[in-house]
């Protein structure tokens, strides 16, 4: 039998490319949406036969109308459903009846009308599972295909895109139209325009595997609204990079903070939905964008130009300023600014006046013209040392801006090397710009933009594509020992486990846990203190006490057998002054760690993507710096490193001010172990080690101090 | 303040300075004046110069220097504390302390102005006869009774001249730049008065006029705008190549995004981006956003142009001269036409091409849509929508005026007895055609509009459904803001038979709904004043405004007696009883059905935005902010509570009438 | 009135609103699906069929009717 994933990437043939369509619940209501899609696609001339279906009308649009999708002779490979919610599962059931696979239910009036629409919902979808049918939607703005073998607009925007390498999907139908004439201004086009609204049956995994193999499409840009297979999302963008190479782009919108204030960990309280998306896009590849700016400011790159073949970059400039902001925004995203060979700065001498400055910000001066420019440029792209080149352009008096596009045009296509540009101002330099859009030169406002979307291009290319995630699989744990203990306090209905049984489990996966037991009398904990040695650190094991230093249940630093027996009757006097209702399970008797880097981390569960590890550097640095790194689990060993290596305050681990560099190889150990424990139990709630303590290379780490919520 | 002359030494520094001067003994400075901070700069004419170099407030709250740099001033007077910078021409102004002006052309006027007070500019009939004088306190009221009242000639003479005696006294051959205020990076200002707090930053061309700010209420000029005959009012923003000419500019306004406007007034809160306004009455909330968008010789307010809305005043035969009148709370869809001259009743929804003239005055919160370019109305629609109720919640909250004046008087209730009173004869049409057409006819014709005649019966049990709600709500405030103890004799009391004539209808005044009796009266007396000015007859006009809830519950006394035969001998508990149960009925009703109509709209495809840019022009989406959650919507939210403070409300007034 | 009656009578409101055939009118024909029905039409169809009968119906109950059967049914409550 065919997966539903399979048989959607066989439907979605048929609905890019249709030889016929029937639009159901059409009117001849002009500017309502049954009719606009009819105008659309006969608009769009659209290469095959096009069907209305509609109660009333004979014809529309001067095309002949039906009364029922089963009235149509000739087969049907698309049915487009505006018919309202109230009735729309009768036609898409027609449609089944027909025999038709492919369909885009346009319709709103489901999931988010609450509870009646999920109802809907449910019913469309049985309809669909009955009759083996895909549907994009509902609550969408539909699809274009800008194919010229195809020309459909099978959507309700104004109007259709150019031709282009960008694939776009999006769930909001609203943003569809808004990107739609923010790319025409821009002369941006698409290979496919996909609204997926409710994402119901075809979901954004299924289309961008479409993308994948559609040759047409060179980026994938992707705007959601929520994740709701996280998991599913990463496997599918790290496929869709490792087989095609084409990047993918995503607005995840909500960056909000919400879901990080009430939790009860500390990694529960750092970890927001929002920094774990982040986290989980970075993870699988995927390029996050803030806003509709940047993302198309980073697919013109991608869609228009080649790759870069390494970061070093030449800037070409007429004036000094704008040069400089360049550089130091080229700098910052961690660009190169390229050494010109000596061939390089004769020619530049050459043709350039004397007060020109012949080095990299190259500065042609304000009275440059096209011939000025084009000598600088033509220099550099041959320069092997030069990976990339942005030409900036300020309007001055003598600047004959359009002649310089057309220049930098000229020479775009004769090079191998991405060109970039930036034209500063708006009204004087717009013929100017038009000129560059027109034949894709990517062209940005500020220079930051512009370095900002060559590093992406760079990272893609160089870091990201050909990267292959290898997940480590931990043999060597004792997951039965683990899955004991998580039993028993699950059947006695405990939703928090502390050190003593913390540190089974842990220790069970192969952390390096102190050595302790846990006692109930002063006696066993003399035996604990003795197998150990001293000293030792006691503390009180009570699910009901919360702050254990307030309430006088640690000591720690005891030092012989006596002042153990002493210290026992003093750590259950305290507590039952303070605490006189806590129930107590004994006193955890444990080696004293010695000192070291404190770091933390931990596991948190999230709900799109599942379970989420953390890394930070301890004390005020997780308080107050939030200096932490999160990473979805199962991470491998590089994964591990990168976290580690990623926090600002990583120097402290790496031996700065003169300290010997910490252990890191058994922090990675640790991570990855905790990664795969995260992985094996999924009852896991919440987990916080706090601190662990790193040693000097190769004296390995501790665990101090743990906490498991489930 | 006392000013000296300069001593030689001072004249010496400054000239080491590269200071110039035509004649240094025309230039007096202050007391305190030291040369330090002065370099570059040429002093011509009569100049005043204070203790330029004492500190003053950067933007982000930094300490910033005074000084003059680069600079060439002719009859100025700069007091102390004041960064003069980059100024090619500082000509004929008066500079108070704390004031910024950078790199900026010329800045200068040139013989006597009244700085844009007195210019007068064709509104509403771009054809002429309707001629409104643009001043500097000009509320929209003010600018109704100019407009609409012509046929008043007593009352024109009176208004013209008290506001040509206040444009007079603005005359000046200096122009000034208040404290506080920021110039920066413009072209030529020339003949523009300058008030507090005012920031303009990178104007291109800006003539003849008044730009009013202050402490809470700044005005912001930004980029490319270029301004002739214009008066900004405080709290404003005009940028991004707003291009006016003869145009008032009302308080909290926006305009901005190219958008060009002629002889047209905009008043409080009104916005104004990328389209094209002439001839223009923007009543308060007048609201344009987008391109290709042609608002043209109409009066509007609470009012939504959709995107290539477009209206026509020439029909190609005496020229432009035809007119419209769009009431409150009115909106066209996108590309929308409408062919003057029309009347639109209040709360209606324009879509579609209307190819004839029509009057809809009397049939509020109606759709006007088009078949087969005939136009169509359906009554009342608008009512239930989701959008009306939203807006009506919206406009009080945006109130962006934030001085200490207030000029243009607004009710915003959205039932108020201007638009009851049409609520009323719209369900008196109604019957009407109902009644009188043969029930073979499929449509009525009334007023240029098309009927579908089934429409008028079902049309007519929504205006009903709003007069109950009117009433109900009337009463109860009424009743809960008594401080007496409630007895019958009390709330008799309550009820006014002054069993004189009805009121002659009410109108709105572009923001001021009041009867249309009072407003003659009010009339009649500013007419009789002795030496009427601006102040005196924003007074008056004061008057009606602060009245409204008594004219209001006169409106609902008259209304009770007239339609339900209640009067104050014979009210009873009955009555009320009757009254509160159906209100509560009928708001649960139409709160539901803004409801159900919300559901509907909730994924609506037609408001974008946020995320988009971020500026604040898109950020006035906030009801699709959090769509994709119907009921964790505020709006849904709101909604739902008020139907349940609507039944303990309803109880616990059902409860009290019964103890009486 | 027999159920035949109510039924013929709504057809014929519902030809003269949606300007059909009553022939073209099944017993169950969905007003939207199968005749076409806007939201406008069915304020139209619940005046014509108040005015048909006689009798003032629940508005809002009224407008949720979506079929000729449900119509018929909903309007013998009244009779």
């Amino acid at each position: 039998m065919t997966s539903r994933f399979e048989l959607h990437q066989e439907n979605l043939k048929k609905i890019f490319n249709p030889e016929s369509v029937a639009i159901v619940g059409a009117t001849k209501l002009k500017g309502t949406v049954p009719y606009d899609i009819v105008e659309n696609i006969l608009k769009s001339d659209f290469n095959g036969a096009v069907y209305p279906v509609s109660p009333r009308e004979k014809h529309i649009a001067s095309v002949k109308a039906y009364k029922y999708v089963i009235d149509i002779e000739d087969p049907v490979d698309l049915a487009i459903i505006v018919f309202p919610s109230a009735v729309a599962h009768m036609a898409l059931e027609q449609c089944g009846q027909k025999g038709i696979k492919s369909v885009i239910i346009i319709s709103a009036g489901y999931r988010e009308i609450g509870e009646k629409g999920i109802e809907r919902e449910a019913q469309i979808k049985e309809i669909a599972e009955k009759y083996d049918i895909s549907f994009i939607g509902p609550n969408c703005l539909g699809v274009i295909n800008t194919d010229p073998s195809v020309n459909l607009d099978a959507s309700f925007a104004r109007q259709m895109p150019d031709p282009g390498n960008i694939g776009f999907l999006s769930q909001s139908g609203a943003l569809c139209t808004a990107v739609l004439d923010y790319a025409r201004a821009k002369h941006i086009g698409f290979s496919k325009f996909i609204s997926f609204g409710n994402k119901a049956d075809i979901s954004e995994i299924d289309l961008m595997f479409y993308l994948m193999k559609d040759e047409q499409t060179k980026v994938i840009l992707l705007y959601l609204e929520e994740v709701s297979d996280g998991k599913a999302l990463m496997n599918a963008a790290r496929e869709v990079i490792a087989q095609s190479g084409k990047p993918i782009l995503i607005i995840k919108s909500g960056r909000t903070s919400e879901g990080a204030s009430a939790a009860a960990s500390h990694t529960g309280s750092l970890a927001g939905s929002d920094e774990i998306c982040d986290a989980a896009f970075e993870q699988a590849g995927i390029l996050r964008c803030d806003n509709i700016e940047e993302m198309f400011n980073k697919a013109m790159a991608f869609a228009y130009q080649p790759p870069p073949r390494s970061n070093r970059v030449a800037i070409i400039t007429n004036a000094g300023g704008p040069g400089v902001l360049t550089t130091d925004a080229a700098v910052k995203e961690g660009l190169e600014i390229a050494r010109f060979s000596e061939e390089t700065t004769k020619l530049l001498k050459r043709h350039l006046p004397s007060t020109a400055n012949i080095k990299n910000p190259v500065d042609v001066i304000g009275d440059a013209r096209a011939d000025r420019y084009n000598a600088a440029l033509t220099a550099i792209t041959n320069d092997d040392a030069v990976d990339g080149i942005f030409v900036i352009l300020t309007p001055q008096s003598m600047t004959n801006i359009d002649a310089i596009a057309e220049e930098i045009v000229k020479v775009a296509k004769e090079t191998d090397k991405p060109i970039y540009t930036s034209f500063m101002g708006e009204a004087d330099v717009a013929s100017g710009i038009d000129i560059l859009l027109r034949n894709k030169i990517p062209h940005y406002i500020l220079p930051e933009s512009m370095c900002k979307a060559f590093e992406s291009d760079f990272r893609f290319h160089h870091k990201i594509k050909g990267h292959r995630f290898k997940p480590v699989k931990v043999e060597d744990v004792d997951k039965e020992a683990a899955a004991k203990v998580l039993e028993g306090a699950l059947q006695s209905g405990r939703q928090v486990l502390e050190e003593d049984e913390a540190e089974i489990i842990l220790g069970a996966y192969g952390l390096p846990v102190l050595k302790g037991g846990l006692a109930k009398s002063a006696e066993e904990a003399i035996e604990v203190a003795k197998r150990i040695g001293f000293p030792v650190a006691m503390k009180i094991m009570s699910d009901d006490i919360i702050h254990k230093f307030d309430t006088g249940g640690v000591i720690l630093d005891v030092e012989n057998e006596e002042a153990v027996g002493i210290k026992y009757q003093e750590i259950l006097d305290n507590v039952k002054e303070k605490a006189p209702e806590a129930q107590i399970r004994g006193i955890w008797v444990t080696e004293m760690a010695h000192k070291g880097e404190e770091v933390i981390l931990g596991i948190k569960r999230d709900a799109a993507f599942g379970p989420v590890i953390m890394f930070g550097l301890g004390g005020i640095f997780v308080e107050i710096f939030k200096d932490v790194k999160f990473r979805v689990a199962p991470l491998g060993e590089t994964g591990a490193r990168e976290m580690i290596e990623s926090i600002k305050g990583h120097k402290l681990l790496a031996g700065a001010r003169g300290k010997n560099p910490a252990d890191t190889d058994s922090l990675v150990d640790c991570i990855y172990r905790l990664s795969q424990l995260a992985v094996d139990f999924p009852e896991i709630k919440e987990l916080d080690v706090n601190p662990i303590i790193v040693y000097d290379e190769g004296n390995g780490c501790a665990v101090v101090d743990a906490k498991i919520m489930f | 303040m006392e000013y000296r002359k300069l001593s030689p030494e001072e004249i010496s520094g400054l000239e080491q300075q590269g200071c110039t001067s035509d004649n240094w003994t025309e230039i007096r400075v202050s007391a305190s004046f030291d040369i330090s901070k002065i370099y570059k700069t040429a002093f011509n004419g009569s100049c005043r110069i204070g203790l330029v170099n004492r500190a003053l407030s950067g933007s982000n709250g930094e300490e910033i220097k005074g000084g003059i740099y680069n600079s060439v001033l002719r009859n100025a007077t700069l007091e102390d504390g004041v960064l003069i910078r980059n100024v090619h021409l500082l000509e004929n102004y008066h500079v108070e302390t704390d004031v910024i002006i950078e790199n900026v052309s010329e800045l200068l006027v040139d013989g006597e102005s009244a700085f844009g007070n007195g210019v007068e500019i064709d509104v509403l009939n771009e054809g002429g006869g309707r001629e409104l004088l643009l001043f500097d306190r000009l509320s929209s009221q003010l600018a109704y009774l100019m407009v609409i009242y012509r046929h008043d000639t007593a009352l024109m003479k009176l208004l013209k001249g008290a506001i040509e005696k206040y444009s007079k006294e603005k005359r000046s051959i200096t122009g000034r730049v208040g404290s506080g205020s920021r110039i920066s990076n413009c072209n030529t200002i020339q003949n523009v008065f300058i008030g507090f707090d005012v920031t303009i930053k990178g104007a291109q061309y800006l003539q003849n006029g008044t730009i009013i700010g202050e402490k809470d209420a700044s005005t912001f000029v930004g980029s490319g705008v270029i301004a002739k005959d214009f008066i900004i009012q405080s709290g404003s923003v005009v940028d991004t190549g707003a291009l006016l000419e003869g145009t008032f500019v009302g308080q909290g306004v926006k305009i901005g995004k190219q958008f060009s406007s002629e002889n047209s007034v905009f008043f409080a809160n009104s916005e104004g981006f990328h389209s094209e306004a002439v001839s223009v009455f923007g009543g308060p909330y007048t609201v344009t956003h987008h391109r290709s968008t042609l608002l043209i010789a109409g009066m509007y307010s609470f009012f939504n142009a959709g995107s290539g809305t477009n209206q026509s005043n020439h029909m190609y035969k005496l020229g432009p001269l035809h007119q419209g009148i769009v009431e409150r709370g009115s909106k066209t869809g996108s590309f929308s036409y409408l062919l003057w001259p029309c009347k639109v009743g209040p709360y209606s929804v324009v879509m579609g091409k209307h190819g004839g003239n029509f009057d809809t005055s009397n049939l509020p919160f109606s759709y006007l849509t088009v078949e087969n370019e005939k136009t169509f109305l359906t009554p009342a629609m608008n009512l239930i929508t989701v959008g009306t109720r939203r807006d009506s919640t919206k406009w009080p909250n945006r109130d962006r005026r934030k001085g200490t004046t207030k000029l243009d008087l607004i009710h915003f209730d959205l039932l108020n007895p201007f638009v009851m009173n049409k609520v009323l004869n719209g369900i008196d049409i109604l019957t009407e055609l109902y009644e009188k057409t043969p029930k073979e006819r499929e449509v009525v014709n009334y007023n240029g509009v098309r009927i579908k005649r089934l429409m008028l019966k079902s049309c007519k049990k929504y205006y009903e459904m709003a007069l109950h709600i009117f009433i109900g709500d009337q009463v109860f405030n009424k009743i809960e803001k008594l401080n007496a103890p409630v007895t019958m004799e009390v709330l008799k009391g309550l009820m006014k038979n002054n069993n004189t004539e009805p009121e002659a209808e009410w109108v709105d005044m572009a923001g001021l709904v009041t009867p249309g009796g009072q407003l003659n009266d009010t009339i009649s007396r500013i007419k009789t004043m002795k030496d009427a000015d601006v102040l005196k007859i924003e007074n008056k006009l004061l008057a009606l405004f602060e009245n409204y809830e008594i004219y209001s519950w006169n409106f609902v006394c008259q209304v009770m007696k007239e339609r339900f035969g209640i009067t104050k001998e014979s009210l009873n508990s009955d009555h009320l009883e009757d009254i509160i149960l159906r209100w509560k009925e009928n708001s649960i009703r139409l709160n539901n059905m803004i409801l159900s109509d919300a559901k509907k709209e909730f994924d609506a495809n037609s408001k974008i935005g946020f995320g988009l840019g971020g500026d604040d022009a898109v950020k006035n989406a906030d009801f699709e902010k959090v769509r994709g959650n119907y009921n964790e919507n505020s709006f849904v939210k709101g909604l739902h509570e008020e139907n349940g403070s609507i039944e303990t409300r309803a109880t616990d007034m059902i409860k009290k009438l019964e103890e009486l | 009135m027999e159920k035949q009656e109510v039924q013929s009578r709504v057809k014929k409101v519902v030809s003269r609103v949606l300007k059909m055939d009553e022939s073209e009118i099944a017993d169950e024909a969905n007003f939207i699906f199968d005749l076409g029905a806007d939201s406008m039409q069915s304020l139209e169809l619940v005046a014509g069929f108040e005015e048909e009968f006689d009798i003032e119906m629940d508005q809002d109950k009224a407008l949720e009717i979506q079929s000729i059967d449900g119509a018929v049914e909903f309007i013998e409550v009244y009779l």
